[in-house]
């Protein structure tokens, strides 16, 4: 337990300070009792004339010392006084236990972190008496496990707790924590490290040469490992249900013949073979088809230190293409937009009032409209009288139409004058977002709901407009907004949690990338000179969105260390020294604070000023009143008082 | 303990026993219940004396002169209705103590009134305090005694005393000289001792119930005190030891002796009662023993 801690200066500063304190409350309680008598006629000549500053002499001089005397104990009590303590000076100091994802490693089949916990318990029991450790687990972030603490129970409890993470350690950052730790203690100790010595750091962080008290105590082993260090599948262009994996694998021991599987849906759909060198990675790109969605799992089939990185596993959607529904009484002018475009899957039907078909996700209404209201996005141009979307004719030859720059779907056009023909000028409903306009007049309209509508009150294949490169853009973009859930990300990847850079997500306006994990919420994301950086301090899917693009990137691998940590010969401890074996001095605060109570509570019971009592029935002295107490709780008085 | 001025049955009951008295012989109407020194009316024989015109001849004793043919008069002690006033202090002093001295005081009024209220006496209760206040008149019997009780009860303890106007209101007041009980803690400024004795020597019969708080004679405290005089609210500072509180009860025993001597001199009676002391001992005890107001 921890008080005070006074010196003797501040102890005796402290005490001076109460007892001025109590002595000047001393007197002011008795300087003066305000009582109502019959009349003053007797009280004219008294003593006051003799005495006539009689509030500056101490009238109860055993209540005075009763009450400085415990107070004084208290203090004593808060203070933490202790006999003969300077030859017994206790030290602070930090134990950084090493919890990264490499301490989940096993060495002919003993777990590492089970020697970092044995290690640092010695190391504990190394320490004299009263010496106080704070213990730090860390990976990629160092977190206490409570404050500096001297009994040797409980931080053997909190070591044995400790698991290891998913996260590399980043030992600039613990080793600056313990030294900020020990910044603010008088009796600065040792910061001990235990651990693997593999660090998160490319270059070994400057504060290892900084601490004169750095003592490192080393978790030796023969390192052999291959790991996943990446997945990547990307979607192959112009090949629906075609997916490349690109399966990056590193090496940290002697050079091995790694085999790499790929299965999908417990399936194996790709193999092969690598030759991983000593401290390198490898990447070898790997093919596979499917239209499903389902789980790819990437394995490693070796049996090395770590096994949790021999395995990585990520979610592909459905990629079998969009099917769409096109309501036209003239489909050939459509037939060539949807073949340039193989993610579309495209059906035509000419009937007015059109049905929507079953399958259909996303419904193009040229002209005609549906018999009734549908669940599916669509988007309808130039829609006729009595659909949700009223409009008025109107020819549009040779006018300025301007885009919307909000809108997701005008991204990539530019104001111009177009030949638009006959055309409608849309009435917006209240929720509307104006997508185009002709000189303040609506010509397209989105309307954001379930299911999302777009309309035009032009149809760009009708008209001029089909020679311009923008239609295309429209037409993608406008399929995009409305059919955004469905469509599939650019890129999946499997990663390591801890920080995690995104390359080639950079927009013209610097906008950041937005990160989602898997409960949907927004994860912070910073800027570096390499690129937008987030940290993951848990596994998990997150989801990165930037406009129109997305990347989904599972952090299911342990994040793999980057370098090797040599401590100096001074700093290593390899050898633990025994205990001292000597006693720590005595705690004498649980009886100095019940000294100072009794003195209070005596004070109190004898000398108590509440009530009225009677002058000559106080006693002189502490060892009357006792005896006085003594006699009213067991004598006569209490024997009639009980009926006795 | 709040004392309540409503004193039980079985109280009353004991009490009926009692009688007041008065050692003077005052001139008063017929009809009294105590005989005075006086000649006159009355049943008591007191004397013969000759026969002289305009005599009542059914005073003659018949016999004596039958058998020495002189005519005697037979003359008898006469029996006058004396007046009983009891003055009851209600300055704010008498609110000093626990209980109050005017609680004590209430209790004792009406123990006294009861005795003279069954004895067919007319009481005159007068409360004073800077003056005399509206006086209630008791007798006729004890059915009239509930509203001496209420009388009673509804005094206060307010205001200072003060005892010469008190005695001068007194003495225009009440002209017909009788027995008169004054109540009080007699705690006044100035020479209250001579005030208090011009009423005697007016012709009263002065009798003195002194009642004391437990702290009007021994002061329980002790350092320095601020005190504040219950009826002027004047305070003021002074140490207060074992040394001074001998010397103030030494005063105070002065000054109540003075009070005792002032009345046996002048043919009255005194008594000092400590209002810790059970009302029924004062009754039974103090005022018994004296021969005074109650025996």
């Amino acid at each position: 337990m921890e008080f005070l801690n006074l010196t003797l200066f501040q102890l005796l500063g402290a005490a001076g300070a109460v007892a001025a304190v109590v002595v000047a409350l001393y007197f002011l309680d008795r300087k003066r009792r305000r009582v109502k008598v019959s009349s003053l006629r007797f009280w004219t000549e008294t003593r006051s004339e003799r005495h006539p500053l009689p509030q500056r002499r101490i009238q109860q001089p055993w209540s005075l010392l009763l009450v400085l005397l415990g107070l004084l104990a208290l203090l004593a009590a808060l203070a933490d006084l202790r006999w003969n303590a300077n030859s017994f000076r206790s030290l602070d100091h930090v134990l950084v236990l090493d919890t990264s994802s490499w301490m989940q490693a096993r060495e002919n089949g003993a777990p590492l972190m089970d020697r970092a916990k044995q290690s640092a318990i010695r190391y504990l029991h190394s320490l004299p008496p009263g010496d106080r450790v704070l213990l730090v687990l860390s990976d990629a972030n160092p977190v206490p496990s409570g404050t500096f603490e001297e009994d040797l129970a409980v931080l053997e409890a909190a070591i044995t707790g400790a698991t290891p993470g998913n996260t590399a350690l980043q030992l600039g950052e613990a080793l600056s924590f313990a030294r900020q730790m020990l910044a603010e203690r008088d009796n600065a100790g040792d910061i001990v490290f235990v651990g693997s010595r593999w660090i998160a750091e490319e270059q070994i962080p400057g504060v290892t040469r900084e601490l004169t008290n750095l003592r490192v105590i080393p978790i030796d082993a023969q390192w052999r490992n291959v790991y996943i260090d990446k997945v990547t599948l990307q979607p192959r262009e112009r090949d629906t249900g075609g997916w490349t994996a690109y399966v990056s694998v590193g090496n940290r021991g002697p050079a091995a013949t790694v085999p790499v599987q790929l299965s999908f849906g417990s399936a194996p759909v790709a193999a092969t073979t690598l030759q991983v060198p000593s401290d390198a990675v490898v990447t070898t790109p790997l093919e596979f088809r499917t239209g499903a969605a389902g789980w790819v799992d990437v394995k490693l089939d070796v049996a090395d230190m770590v096994r949790r990185d021999n395995n990585a596993r990520v979610e592909v959607p459905r990629t079998g293409g969009v099917h769409v529904q096109v309501c036209t009484k003239d489909p050939k002018r459509f037939t060539t937009l949807f073949q340039a475009s193989p993610g579309w899957i495209p059906t035509y039907r000419a009937e007015s009032p059109c049905s929507v078909g079953a399958d259909t996700e996303l419904l193009v209404l040229d002209g005609v409209t549906t018999p009734t209201t549908t669940n599916v996005p669509t988007l309808w141009i130039q829609p006729p009288d009595g659909t949700a979307f009223p409009g008025r004719s109107a020819n549009v030859s040779d006018a300025r139409v301007s885009w919307n720059p909000a809108s997701p779907i005008s991204e990539g056009l530019q104001a111009g004058e177009l030949a638009l023909g006959n055309a409608s000028f849309l009435t917006p409903a209240s929720n509307d977002q104006v997508i185009a306009e002709v000189n303040g007049n609506a010509l397209a309209l989105a309307r954001p709901g379930l299911p999302p509508q777009v309309a035009w009150g032009f149809n760009p294949l009708a008209s001029e407009m089909r020679f311009e490169v923008s239609t295309p853009l429209l037409f993608a973009n406008t399929f995009r907004w409305l059919v955004s859930s469905t469509s599939a990300p650019e890129e999946l990847s499997v990663g390591s949690a801890g920080s995690v850079l995104i390359s080639g997500m950079d927009d013209d306006k610097g906008d950041a990338p937005v990160v989602l994990d898997d409960s949907g919420a927004t994860v912070p994301v910073s800027r570096t000179a390499d690129g937008w950086q987030f940290f993951a301090g848990q596994g998990g899917v997150y989801h990165l969105r930037q406009g129109h693009r997305e990347r989904v990137i599972s952090l299911t691998l342990p994040q793999a260390p980057k370098s090797f940590w040599e401590p100096t010969q001074e700093q290593m401890l390899t050898q633990i020294a025994a205990a001292s074996g000597a006693e720590p001095p005595m705690h004498w605060w649980p009886w100095l604070a019940a000294l100072g109570l009794i003195c209070l509570i005596a004070d109190a019971l004898l000398f108590d000023r509440r009530g009225q009592g009677d002058a000559d029935a106080k006693p002189a002295s502490p060892f009357a009143g006792i005896t006085q107490t003594v006699h009213q709780l067991f004598g006569r008085e209490a024997k009639k008082r009980h009926g006795i | 303990m709040a004392v309540s001025p409503i004193i039980d049955k079985k109280f009353l009951e004991r009490l009926e026993r009692l009688t007041l008295r008065w050692r003077k012989s005052f001139a008063g109407p017929i009809g009294g219940h105590q005989v005075a020194r006086f000649q006159g009316a009355g049943q008591e024989f007191l004397d013969h004396r000759q026969f002289s015109q305009g005599d009542d001849l059914r005073s003659v004793n018949w016999r004596a002169y039958m058998r020495l043919e002189k005519l005697l008069l037979k003359v008898f002690h006469m029996e006058p209705h004396i007046p009983i006033r009891m003055m009851v202090d209600v300055s704010g002093s008498m609110g000093v103590g626990s209980p109050s001295k005017l609680e004590y005081a209430k209790q004792l009024a009406s123990a006294l009134a009861y005795v003279g209220v069954v004895r067919l006496e007319t009481i005159q209760i007068v409360p004073f305090a800077s003056t005399l206040h509206e006086e209630f008149v008791a007798g006729g019997g004890r059915h009239r005694f509930a509203p001496v009780v209420d009388f009673l009860t509804a005094m206060k303890a307010s205001g200072p005393s003060n005892a010469s106007q008190v005695v001068r209101h007194f003495a225009n007041r009440y002209l017909q000289r009788g027995l008169l009980i004054v109540i009080s803690d007699f705690f006044d400024e100035g020479d209250v001792l001579a005030e208090w004795q011009r009423l005697a020597l007016l012709g009263h019969e002065l009798n003195l119930i002194h009642l004391s708080a437990a702290e009007d004679r021994n002061p329980p405290w002790q350092g320095l005190l601020e005190i504040e005089d219950a009826e002027t609210g004047e305070t003021r500072q002074m140490h207060f030891d074992d040394e001074a509180r001998a010397k103030y009860t030494a005063e105070f025993d002065a000054f109540y002796k003075n009070f005792e001597r002032m009345a046996l001199r002048n043919e009255g009676r005194y008594v000092f009662v400590d209002t810790t002391t059970p009302l029924e001992d004062v009754l039974f005890g103090a005022l018994g023993h004296m021969q005074g107001a109650a025996s």
